[in-house]
């Protein structure tokens, strides 16, 4: 695909923009797989990205990613109009069939990224509530300001308490359930910490919930083994029965 | 493509071309049916296999290191017994020579695998996986003893019928000792190498990034070590070699037949690229029409004087 727009959009957080040639299929929770350089086996790996936002229309695809390693560093440096070679419409993606609900959907950090497209394909058939958390205001403004522009409400939790409530958004999830909130359905993404507890919460108050695990991966198509997920059906792959699985199926490691 | 040009003959596997693909990076055959025709391949390799099942090993399984990457998977498969059940009627559609890769945790196991692979019609062959570096109390530690490998291999003989592949581990001081005996064992092919024992560590946790501490190192940082221990084995054996380790592109596949081996095996690249291999047997074939040779059997072990 071809590079449309590679820019910073908050501390260590990119937004990259991608120009395809063909129709995008691509459902929310899904990623691509980009390989960062054709030309060098340093890195030799392909990097996954989750799905941030589709324009069908236009056939731009877009991603947000944070610096966090040497391919992430690399990728910053690449330029538009720069051809890149991705593997697309990789795994499951979320469940889109609910309508009439009260949903929650919990990012926490970069896991917010695939919450944005399935949020505007879920708001107009569900009341919905968006709680996003990082660890400050400076790393949620361009998620938060995005999430906002959609008919939704947006609660906003930063650990340093620059923005919204003090703490991390699954505190912020508990008091919004103090105050006999109903909800029956949850989607979250982020950190595994942060999806254990919530595994908790979802078992506690008998919430139905999935969530989009992040799983250093290998092939991202199935093949390698690298990023077995522990369940109560056995072992699955991240890349190919996930990366989004019904929570309570979940087994955390310790 | 003139189709001929890349047949080749490994004791009796007849394939149309000598890219195999390398265990362990195209699952059971089926799962990378979207990206490429399996059937345009020379042949196949399966993910190991173990008696029973094996969820494989802790997370992170998978580093990346320069030109390379440190794997732990652990063999996680159904075992022998799901095998037979849900995945061998899946391969039978395959319409490419299919290669079971077996390991044991004893010599019994390994002819257990081996015996009920015999009157599977569909396994074309059996790849004896002496040297997986991931696995405690087996695995590689008969890749590592000349007289282990002759006893598995000999074992294994005796209830397999079809050819049988011994696939060496390059963790050793003589890879000539460990070929003759596998060859006296009576392996009808030898593939080599497998991954080399490495590790890497994460500075800031101060610890090992996998979770198992130690992992088998693949990709192009490898290649130069597995072509000099084809180029060794060449000249020691009479048998056909498989060539693998760090193999990305047609030229690369090209040294690996040059330093003496019949056909290779793509692993790592097909992580990077899941059509990998189909590029290398067109850059093979692009090789020979621009060096005018008739036959990819011609320029096998023409880099020894």
């Amino acid at each position: 695909m071809l590079v449309k727009n590679n820019e910073k959009v908050g501390p260590e957080i990119y937004k990259m923009v991608f120009k395809a040639e063909n129709e995008l299929t691509g459902k929310p929770g899904q990623f691509i797989h980009l390989k960062i350089n054709n030309a060098s086996y340093d890195p030799l790996l392909r990097r996954p990205f989750s799905i941030f936002d589709i324009n069908k229309k236009e056939k731009i695809l877009t991603i947000i990613y944070k610096i966090c390693g040497r391919g992430t560093r690399l990728m910053k440096d690449i330029k538009k109009g720069d051809e890149v070679d991705i593997l697309e419409n990789l795994g499951n993606g979320f469940n889109l069939n609910n309508k009439n609900k009260k949903i929650v959907l919990i990012g926490g950090g970069m896991g917010i990224a695939p919450l944005y497209l399935l949020t505007k394909k879920l708001y107009k058939k569900n009341k919905l509530m968006v709680l996003l958390g990082a660890k400050n205001k400076e790393e949620l403004d361009f998620m938060n300001n995005k999430f906002s522009k959609l008919d939704v409400k947006v609660y906003k939790a930063t650990i340093d308490n620059s923005l919204g409530f003090k703490g991390t958004v699954v505190d912020l999830l508990k008091e919004l359930i103090k105050g006999k909130q109903e909800i029956d359905y949850m989607y979250g993404c982020g950190p595994t910490a942060m999806l254990r507890e919530l595994k908790e919460i979802a078992i506690n108050k008998n919430i139905k919930a999935e969530v989009s695990l992040e799983e250093r991966m290998g092939c991202g198509v199935g093949v390698c083994l690298s990023c077995t997920v522990k369940t109560v059906n056995g072992n699955m792959r991240a890349c190919k029965e996930g990366p989004v699985f019904p929570l309570k199926e979940v087994i955390f490691s310790e | 493509m003139n189709k001929e040009k890349l047949n080749i003959k490994l004791a009796n596997l007849q394939l149309k071309n000598p890219v195999i693909t390398a265990s362990g990076t195209f699952g059971f055959g089926t799962e990378l049916n979207e990206y490429l025709s399996v059937k345009s391949l020379g042949a196949v390799t399966l993910k190991g296999l173990t008696v029973e099942e094996s969820k494989g090993n802790a997370l992170p399984r998978i580093a990346e290191t320069p030109a390379g990457i440190l794997n732990s998977i652990g063999l996680e498969n159904p075992g022998i017994k799901r095998f037979k059940e849900k995945i061998i009627p899946a391969i039978e559609n395959l319409k490419a020579p299919i290669i079971a890769n077996i390991s044991g945790y004893s010599i019994n196991e390994f002819v257990q695998l081996a015996a009920n692979l015999e009157k599977e019609e569909s396994i074309n062959a059996i790849e004896v996986n002496v040297s997986c570096p991931n696995i405690k109390d087996g695995g590689m530690v008969f890749g590592t003893d000349a007289e282990l490998i002759y006893k598995v291999t000999q074992a294994v003989k005796k209830v397999y019928s079809g050819p049988i592949i011994v696939k060496l581990s390059p963790n050793v001081t003589d890879i000539i000792e460990m070929a003759e005996a596998a060859v006296e064992g009576g392996a009808d092919i030898i593939s080599l190498i497998n991954a080399l024992l490495g590790m890497a560590i994460d500075i800031n946790k101060k610890e090992a990034v996998l979770a198992n501490t130690f992992g088998g190192l693949s990709g192009p940082a490898v290649k130069p070590v597995a072509l000099r221990m084809i180029y060794q084995i060449y000249e020691a054996i009479d048998i056909p070699i498989i060539g693998m380790g760090g193999i990305m592109k047609g030229e690369d596949a090209v040294e690996f037949l040059l330093a003496g081996a019949s056909a290779v095996g793509v692993g790592t690249a097909t992580l990077r690229d899941p059509t990998a291999s189909i590029k290398i047997i067109s850059e093979i074939d692009e090789y020979l029409t621009e060096n005018k040779i008739d036959n990819v059997s011609e320029i096998i072990g023409k880099a020894h004087n």
